[in-house]
């Protein structure tokens, strides 16, 4: 006949397996592409005066060159992503989320520049589970 | 049930969910990527509007397409985001001495949402729509991109 106190271990032994199970199966990552876009590089360009040489000055090479035309755009791009997951024995669940800091600037025919479009909500990635709401 | 056929069995099914980890495993995913454009400020905009307007309305777009050659019709600019979570179970079993196998089933979809901007030659909007992202482009879309 099993004792009160052998049960009372056997129970703490399972509980403490299902701890242990569970210590090691939560993971956090993140992960980046391109280096973040200056805000400051960004508000110093002038649509009307920026030629396309000090645009690139400014921002560096451009990920991508879109002809319009006689006319041109450049892109910009800075991505961060945030992975986030927990195991529970064999259920898994993991979050990705990808914010990206974005920049369009748009030249004229003579390489001066028109139009500049951004966004930048890199910083705004999180790490979270899929039941959490995105900031 | 005894107390203790209770903690053995609970020990017993901790000891058999154990190993199935390796090889057996459900899971839910959920990614997120980027932000769909903000409906109310998609609403201000109208067919005439200047790039400059659209551009200070929902920002930088993710990418650009000329539109004719050379974009010489005008352009794209496609907003795209996803925000997709969906469970998928994945199974996988030795074949060998150094060879596994597995089979993967997810039923996440991955097909990008998206609000695509139509800009005349002028670069002034046209008109805008929203929708998957396969079926709102044009099939004769031309960029060019110079890639380092």
């Amino acid at each position: 006949m099993p004792t009160v106190p052998s049960v009372r271990r056997s129970l703490r032994a399972a509980c403490l397996l299902g701890l242990v199970s569970l210590l090691g199966s939560c993971f956090v990552s993140r992960s980046y592409i391109n280096d973040g876009i200056s805000p400051e590089a960004v508000a110093s360009l002038e649509p009307g005066v920026s030629t396309a040489a000090e645009v690139v000055a400014a921002l560096g090479a451009p990920g991508h060159v879109v002809e319009l035309g006689n006319r041109s755009a450049y892109q910009y791009e800075h991505h961060k992503l945030k992975r986030a997951g927990l195991w529970l024995l064999i259920v898994g669940l993991f979050n990705e989320d990808t914010r990206s800091d974005r920049v369009w600037v748009f030249f004229d025919e003579n390489d001066v520049l028109s139009h500049v479009g951004a966004t930048l909500s890199a910083e705004r990635a999180s790490y979270s589970l899929p039941f959490q709401d995105r900031e | 049930m005894s107390p203790l056929q209770r903690a053995a069995a609970v020990a017993l099914a901790l000891g058999l969910a154990l190993p199935t980890t390796g090889c057996l495993r459900l899971a839910y995913r959920r990614s997120m990527v980027d932000e769909a454009p903000d409906p109310t400020k998609l609403e201000t905009l109208q067919a005439g509007d200047s790039l400059a307007v659209c551009l200070e309305t929902l920002g930088a777009p993710t990418l650009i397409w000329g539109l004719g050659d050379d974009g010489a019709e005008g352009f794209a600019a496609v907003y795209a985001s996803t925000l997709r979570g969906g469970w998928g179970l994945n199974a996988s079993a030795p074949l060998g001495k150094s060879a596994s196998g597995s089979l993967e089933f997810q039923t996440q979809n991955l097909d990008l949402d998206a609000v695509v901007l139509f800009f005349d030659l002028d670069w002034g909007l046209e008109r805008w729509r929203e929708g998957k992202l396969a079926n709102l482009l044009p099939a004769n879309l031309n960029e060019i991109t110079i890639d380092d």
